[in-house]
């Protein structure tokens, strides 16, 4: 069953449940002062003739007949003069016979017998479907007891209570209708927004991430769609990045697939010739030269592609170094190289120690130096800076005068196998270079920034911490 | 002579197809990027290229939609093994694609079948005093009518249009009979053995120790 449909129907009977019982209440409550009201009326009427008997009654006592004679006389003569349509009295002796009695109303014995020590009692009772009150009252006289008994009709009470009844249903049952509708429009009102956040929740699941509701009301309901967004936005966010995740490694899957074919075609190809054909010694050289070199291009993939995995997935130590130390060491390793393509390399350091991964360290920037050499090819500078500047963060700046990098290329040249330079005749790069850098960087709690300019050079701005 | 461009960035890979092509008696100009081949499209007029679709500054899709009102066949190189990519590349209009890494066989087998679907190869082939002809497919020594069986005859274009490579055992089992090599099948053998007897090439096609056969002819 529908929500909305469930709090129409709950509203609805605990409504007219609680006026039901309310205006039951209500009705008895007033029934019940008009049944006290008429009693005590009765009762009053009843003591009345209680002490009107007692006047006229004769106090001299003559014999037994006079006397039974008089009593009789002076009842019947009360009960014509107190009768009327409403009020029935009977009087009868301490025996219980009746003396006198008006009309022919069925007086219930039973209320006698209650009558032995009071004074005055009462009782309703209800006759041929009309309701009375009957009251009974006890005389003395020198004869004995005279019991004084009146029957008053009260029908009418009653006949109230019903009509109240009947017409409390009649006005439960307009209100029925009319609750109902003001309360179905109340929660199709309140309930809609639900509705939208039902719809949105399943444009989500069908996959239009970028879908939110729009609920202004600052309800529960408007709460539950502000939660709503901001979990679908955190949902969105992620997901977006997870298509970013399975796109790069597709991506990368795609170029590692290019970047290993394409040397085994020419080392298969090359191999097929050798094994298959008779080759001129010229070309024979050219095939077996070939294969070595795309050979080799293989091998420095792996080997890059080790320290990246390495640097990924393995935890380091971090040790004091010293920082000239650490950029003497790299101009030892790299000079004799840059001596053959005549190109300065420039040392300005800081006598500092840093708290760094030594070898990662030394990969870091031997990477961004032999990029600057391929940058430059013949004849230029490169200077290598390090300095403090805070406690815990040094920078380190790789600069060279080389070609240099347009714009747009700058935020890609991070990404695996991404090359700049895109003809194959370059110089054995394989483009994992600077996404190893990347890592190291990253891992070193720094950031990595470019600037470039075609045909001016290159600058790699690294700030680390340790 | 039939004309080829090859248009791939590798300079290795490059010459790996201009040396084979050209041996098998084609004619092969090599472009290394897309510029450089749309020029040599303008210049020349080819019978037939072979564009890698990874290639600096334009890619080879792109170079596809230039070249599809030329209709000149094309066979894509391709380092992608994928379905989509096959399907794409054949969608633009290439004639056949080669996976990387292929083997010379290979190559020479699709660049031939293409040809031939263009009518471009020779119908009429005349080598070691033989004069065969693919389109009645008959073959004739000194006017003299040589009868081959289908298998036979096969097996000869076979070696003709792959003349100094060294056929293999498995290979040409697998290209006449169209059935996987069972190792020691002397079935290769008898034919060959045969087809040398009735051409009189018992020269020309030479075994090469354990592994087959080859045909060696200068032409």
């Amino acid at each position: 069953m529908k929500l909305s449909w469930k709090v129409f129907l709950i509203t609805l009977i605990i409504t007219i449940f609680t006026f039901s019982i309310g205006g039951y209440f209500f009705i008895s409550a007033v029934f019940q002062s008009a049944l006290n009201r008429e009693s005590s009326s009765a009762l009053e009427e009843n003591k009345m003739l209680h002490s009107y008997f007692g006047a006229v009654i004769p106090t001299t006592v003559t014999s037994e007949e006079q006397s039974k004679v008089a009593m009789i006389n002076i009842s019947e003569s009360i009960i014509s003069h107190f009768t009327n349509d409403k009020l029935s009295i009977r009087i009868s002796d301490k025996a219980q016979n009746i003396i006198a009695q008006s009309d022919d109303v069925n007086f219930d014995i039973n209320l006698l017998k209650q009558l032995e020590d009071d004074f005055l009692v009462y009782k309703t009772i209800e006759y041929n479907g009309s309701y009375y009150i009957q009251t009974a009252s006890v005389l003395q006289t020198f004869s004995g007891k005279i019991y004084l008994e009146t029957i008053h009709d009260i029908s009418s009470i009653f006949t109230e209570r019903q009509n109240l009844f009947s017409f409390y249903r009649k006005l439960i049952f307009c209100m029925l209708v009319v609750n109902g509708l003001l309360v179905f429009f109340m929660t199709l009102w309140t309930l809609s927004p639900l509705k939208r956040l039902s719809n949105t929740t399943r444009e989500i699941a069908k996959g239009k991430y970028s879908d939110r509701v729009v609920i202004q009301t600052k309800d529960e309901i408007g709460l539950l769609a502000e939660d709503f967004n901001k979990m679908a936005d955190s949902l969105e966010t992620k997901i977006r990045d997870l298509e970013a995740t399975t796109i790069s490694q597709r991506d990368f899957i795609g170029s590692f697939a290019h970047e290993i074919k394409t040397p085994l075609t020419s080392i298969i190809g090359y191999a097929d010739m050798l094994r298959s054909k008779k080759m001129s010694e010229e070309n024979r050289i050219l095939a077996t030269d070939y294969i070595f070199n795309e050979g080799k291009r293989l091998e420095a993939l792996s080997l890059k592609l080790f320290d990246l995995l390495v640097v990924k997935n393995h935890e380091f130590e971090i040790k004091e170094v010293n920082l000239k130390k650490l950029f003497n060491n790299i101009k030892g390793i790299m000079e004799p190289t840059l001596r053959d393509s005549n190109i300065m390399l420039q040392v300005f350091a800081e006598d500092i120690q840093i708290r760094v991964e030594a070898d990662l360290m030394k990969t870091l920037i031997l990477n961004l130096v032999d990029n600057a050499r391929k940058a430059i090819k013949e004849s230029g500078f490169i200077s290598l800076t390090g300095k403090r500047i805070s406690a815990d963060r040094f920078v380190i700046i790789v600069k060279d005068n080389g070609k240099g990098m347009p714009e747009e290329e700058l935020s890609r040249i991070t990404e695996i196998f991404y090359m700049v330079d895109k003809s194959r005749f370059r110089d054995k790069g394989v483009g994992i270079g600077l996404s190893l850098c990347k890592e190291i960087v990253e891992l070193h709690g720094g950031e990595m920034k470019f600037e470039s300019q075609v045909d001016i050079g290159t600058s790699v701005y690294l700030d680390l911490r340790g | 002579m039939i004309r080829i461009l090859i248009v791939e960035d590798e300079k290795p890979i490059s010459d790996l197809i201009r040396m084979n092509l050209f041996e098998a008696g084609y004619f092969c100009d090599c472009a290394f990027d897309g510029m450089a081949a749309i020029n040599m499209l303008d210049e020349n007029k080819y019978d037939l290229i072979l564009l890698d679709i990874l290639l600096p500054e334009v890619d080879g899709y792109e170079i596809m939609k230039y070249v599809r009102p030329l209709d000149v066949p094309v066979i894509f190189l391709t380092a992608k093994a994928s379905v989509d990519d096959r399907v794409k590349g054949l969608k633009l209009g290439a004639d056949d694609y080669l996976v990387k890494p292929f083997e010379i066989v290979e190559l020479l087998a699709r660049v031939e079948a293409v040809l031939r679907r263009y009518n471009l190869s020779q119908s009429i082939i005349e080598i070691g005093g033989l004069t065969i002809d693919t389109k009645a497919r008959t073959v004739k020594k000194e006017n003299l009518e040589i009868l081959l069986t289908k298998k036979e005859y096969e097996l000869l274009i076979f070696f003709i249009s792959n003349r100094n490579i060294a056929l293999f055992r498995d290979k040409i089992y697998e290209k006449i009979w169209e059935s996987d090599y069972m190792g020691d099948s002397r079935t290769v053998d008898l034919h060959i053995q045969r087809l040398r007897k009735k051409l009189g090439w018992e020269q020309l096609i030479k075994a090469v120790y354990k592994v087959g056969y080859r045909l060696e002819i200068n032409q």
